[in-house]
């Protein structure tokens, strides 16, 4: 009732939150499969969910959607991405994610709309920039890169919630990123840092999953300091969150829309969809919608 | 027969790790390729692969190679190269399928053949060159093969069309044809006529489909999928050896830096000046770029200001599209990131292209300033948001649009009607009205309104004059810095300027000054006449003293007598009253009074009257009396005389 009282005679456009986003993290830590399954976005609910839509605005996000279609939901693994010599021909995926709005205290006085459009460039770099290149200070290629993580306002570093035995990896690749972010930024800028734990749907992290921050400081304690230490001159810099791009199967007794296969007789198994049909990923969109907004979503939180 | 060739390889770079069996996986990319013979692999077959000209799609790769071979043309002092790839699916240590590439280089448009028999050979030897990180190889060492035997050319099929009538490439192989290397090869050389040879063999899926003249796919299901692919034709054709790969870099470039850098300049340049890039090539490549969305959904970012900006500096007709765009964000915050990025763009472009790049971008500012006139005048926009447009928006085409509209005014100004219409930098039509006519041009009332709120103030008098006519007196020495004066050439026009209420009586004066003069001697000149004729007494009508007054009226019983031996009795003392009445010019005058015997106070009046007639007429010691024999007697007697 209030909602309609506020929203009377005022525009119906979307209240725009933009972010220019890189994803990093170890290589095979998801990210290409964590940005396709939020381009594609999956057996959307649009009554429930506090998503409306989620579309493509250049030609590499629906790129990534077809690759969503034509590789996951046939149960195939994405390639890795390769480790691009010109920076600027890394894919960089434009997409809108528009929300229904919830109540914040913050922008009380733009409740009037009552839809909330996320957009957000989202450059996927390869894992190779994270366990690789940072280690190279020589290597070209690190500058442009570091050149390139300037201009975003958030850095999504993706990590594996079961890796978790290459917490000192992880540390000190965080810190080499960290430190030479700070050596190449003649300014200061206020940049948020998402930490996301990914391939949550395990059992060991779906039961935490509402407490990401409980979750990375008992599996990663080493980055988890390293964040801590980073945020000290920079308050409010650094979220954590939990993710699952393949999800659940089921609500009452829920298991990873998951499976292990192995195509080969080297005895490496390879994760793909179990159902795609009913392919539901779990908190995708939160820590976007913070990189955006600087505010945590409960709602997406849990969804 | 015995001619050694030079065959050189290099293969995607990878970090791997030989497992227990002998067989190995690929551990991350290095960023770099591997196994090269060669120092440095020749920019041109480096960009034909980074246009994925030898990419199989994400996926597609199998055990069993996909082989694509093409020539890549001379350039840039590059000589032709023949290259060969092939293709496979390798696993790195999470499994994960990875793409990996062996490529054969020869330097020459017909080596292709070399290194199609350099491959048979080794398969016939039980050892294919697929991938293979352990196979290594050293810089310097390339391949030496000698030519043992001749390429044999197979005949094309019969359904080929190879009679050099324009066919749609590429041309699907039919699953149900039995092909090798050597045959699609020669058939691709059969249909390809002079152009650089391209095709793909035993593949499910390729990149750059449009850019092959033969395919065979690698099973029946993959030439449906190809053949659904080939039904819908893309809009823009694919440009042939064309680097689409370093534009589209360089537009991501700029859209993802505040700062321009000047490598992407330099592409944007290049493309620019480039005929082959049409502007319906262009829009292609800023659409992929989300362009469209970001106009249809209203996406205000930095990346999309950035990129809204360069299409229209690209693509003038969408000027007037991003101008509203910008305004329409209402975002302070975007619109000035945008004019300083816009500013520097044409900074950074001018110094780092060539005369004729720069005389490129010149013209397309121009065209953007020839749309937003054109609207304007066509009243399709209003002088507010032309104003908007150029000083929010499109700020650099702001500083060029006075320089622009001088150099034609000019030109219109020196020879109105004979100059070469192709010299008018606006183009003839929107300055059709003032070549033609000298008339006034309400038409043209947009731009004063529009060069007035740019405070381009000689402009906006120019038009001013043009549009309206003389202009106010402020406006005019504001834009012409003159405190004199009522008119000035400015481009070739007459400017003038209305005057002032001050300036009008003071110029009226100044017209009128003789005849002001000439009044002014002749009132001085009246009173100075009357003046001295009260002194002497002369011509002034003279009023009577009270003494005399009544000393007169007194002795009227005197004038009694005189006049009436004046008019005597006759028949013609009627006639003679009338006279003197008249010559005493009061027509006043009583006769009675003068008649009766006796007077009465009543009749006082009409005595007054006589003693002031009597007292004018007088013109020596006037007393108001007339006696028989005095002077006035004589005189009155001898004026009824002569009467």
């Amino acid at each position: 009732m209030f909602n309609n009282l506020f929203s009377k005679g005022k525009k119906t456009e979307p209240e725009q939150m933009n972010a220019a986003v890189r994803v990093i993290g170890d290589r095979a830590s998801g990210k290409t499969t964590y940005m396709a399954a939020v381009a594609r976005w999956p057996n959307a609910d649009p009554v429930n969910s506090p998503v409306q839509t989620v579309t493509p605005i250049n030609e590499d996000g629906e790129q990534l959607i077809a690759k969503a279609k034509n590789l996951l939901e046939q149960g195939e693994q994405l390639e890795p991405t390769p480790i691009n010599v010109n920076i600027y021909d890394i894919k960089d995926y434009s997409i809108r994610i528009v929300l229904k709005s919830q109540f914040s205290w913050r922008r009380l006085n733009k409740m009037g709309n009552s839809l909330v459009a996320l957009n957000i460039n989202c450059k996927d770099y390869a894992g190779e920039f994270f366990s690789d290149l940072l280690y190279q200070a020589n290597n070209p290629l690190l500058k442009d890169y570091l050149d390139d993580c300037l201009q975003a306002t958030g850095i999504l570093l993706l990590v594996d919630g079961m890796s978790y035995r290459r917490d000192a990896e992880y540390s000190n690749g965080l810190e080499k990123f960290l430190q030479q972010l700070d050596r190449s930024e003649i300014e200061v800028t206020q940049r948020r840092i998402a930490v996301v734990l990914t391939k949550c749907e395990q059992p060991e992290l779906w039961i935490n999953r509402n407490q990401p921050e409980k979750i990375v400081s008992a599996r990663f304690p080493m980055m988890m300091r390293n964040l801590q230490t980073w945020q000290q001159t920079r308050p409010k810099t650094v979220e954590y969150f939990t993710t699952s791009a393949f999800g659940m199967l089921g609500s009452r007794y829920p298991e990873p829309n998951m499976k292990f296969i192995s195509r080969d007789r080297s005895g490496i198994k390879e994760a793909v969809l179990k159902t795609p049909h009913i392919w539901k990923p779990f908190g995708l969109i939160a820590p976007i919608y913070w990189l955006c907004t600087g505010e945590r979503h409960k709602q997406l939180d849990q969804e | 027969m015995n001619d050694t060739i030079e065959i050189h390889e290099f293969s995607t770079g990878i970090n791997f790790e030989i497992l227990a069996d002998g067989t190995w996986v690929s551990k991350g990319f290095i960023g770099a390729y591997m196994n090269s013979t060669l120092e440095q692999i020749p920019r041109t077959v480096e960009r034909a692969i980074a246009n994925k000209y030898f990419a199989v799609a994400e996926g597609k790769s199998s055990d069993s190679p996909a082989i694509i071979g093409r020539v890549i043309p001379s350039q840039d002092n590059y000589p032709d190269y023949s290259v060969i790839a092939l293709v496979t699916c390798g696993r790195d240590e999470y499994s994960r399928p990875v793409s990996l590439y062996r490529y054969f280089l020869c330097e020459g448009r017909y080596s292709l053949e070399v290194i199609i028999l350099y491959i048979i050979q080794l398969y016939k030897n039980g050892r294919l060159p697929i991938f293979n990180p352990t196979e290594k190889r050293k810089i310097g060492n390339p391949i030496n093969y000698r030519l043992n035997e001749v390429f044999r050319k197979s005949p094309p099929p019969y359904w080929l069309n190879t009679s050099g009538d324009t066919h749609p490439l590429p041309i699907l192989i039919p699953p149900s044809e039995s092909v090798d290397v050597e045959k699609i090869h020669s058939w691709a050389i059969e249909v390809a006529g002079d152009q650089p040879v391209a095709w793909a063999y035993n593949v499910k899926a390729v990149e750059d489909i449009w850019g092959f003249t033969l395919i065979h796919s690698a099973s029946e299901r993959d030439y449906e999928d190809m053949q659904r692919i080939l039904a819908n034709p893309p809009v823009v054709a694919r440009l042939a050896n064309f680097d689409e790969q370093a534009l589209k870099s360089a537009i991501k470039s700029l859209m993802n830096n505040s700062q321009p850098k000047a490598e992407a300049v330099r592409e944007i340049a290049k493309a620019l000046n480039n005929e082959e890039i049409t502007p319906e090539y262009w829009a292609k490549l800023f659409t992929a770029e989300g362009a469209d969305s970001a106009i249809k959904d209203g996406i205000y970012s930095e990346q999309m200001s950035r990129l809204l900006a360069l299409r229209a500096l690209i693509l003038p007709k969408t000027l007037l599209q991003f101008c509203d765009w910008l305004i329409v964000s209402r975002n302070s915050h975007l619109i000035k990131d945008c004019q300083q990025w816009q500013k520097d763009f044409k900074r950074i472009f001018v110094a780092y292209s060539s005369t004729e790049e720069v005389d490129r971008f010149q013209y397309n500012l121009i065209e953007g300033i020839k749309i937003i006139i054109t609207q304007l005048i066509g009243k399709e926009i209003n002088p507010a948001d032309a104003t908007d447009f150029l000083t929010k928006a499109a700020v650099i085409h702001k500083d060029i649009l006075p320089e622009i509209v001088e150099h034609d005014l000019e030109l219109i100004g020196k020879n109105s009607k004979n100059h070469d219409r192709n010299e008018l930098k606006g183009g003839y039509e929107i300055w059709r009205d003032l070549i033609k006519y000298k008339s006034h041009q309400t038409k043209y009332k947009p731009l004063y309104q529009l060069f007035e709120s740019l405070k381009q103030d000689k402009l906006a008098a120019y038009f001013y004059q043009v549009s309206i006519g003389k202009l106010p007196k402020d406006k005019f020495q504001k834009a012409f810095q003159l405190k004199q004066g009522y008119s000035i050439n400015y481009c070739g026009r007459e400017i003038s300027r209305k005057a002032s209420l001050s300036e009008k009586i003071i110029t009226w004066l100044t017209q009128n000054i003789q005849t002001i003069l000439f009044s002014i001697v002749a009132i001085l000149l009246l009173i100075g006449s009357a003046v001295i004729g009260y002194k002497v007494g002369y011509n002034t009508p003279r009023i009577p003293t009270s003494e005399t007054f009544a000393r007169a009226v007194t002795n009227f019983d005197k004038t009694q007598d005189a006049i009436k031996s004046l008019v005597g009795d006759g028949k013609n003392k009627d006639e003679n009253f009338d006279k003197i009445i008249e010559i005493l010019d009061n027509n006043k005058l009583s006769k009675e009074v003068i008649l009766k015997p006796k007077n009465t106070k009543d009749e006082e009046k009409q005595q007054e009257e006589w003693v002031k007639a009597i007292y004018k007429y007088q013109q020596n010691q006037a007393d108001g009396i007339i006696r028989k024999d005095n002077e006035s007697f004589k005189k009155l007697r001898e004026e009824l005389t002569r009467e």
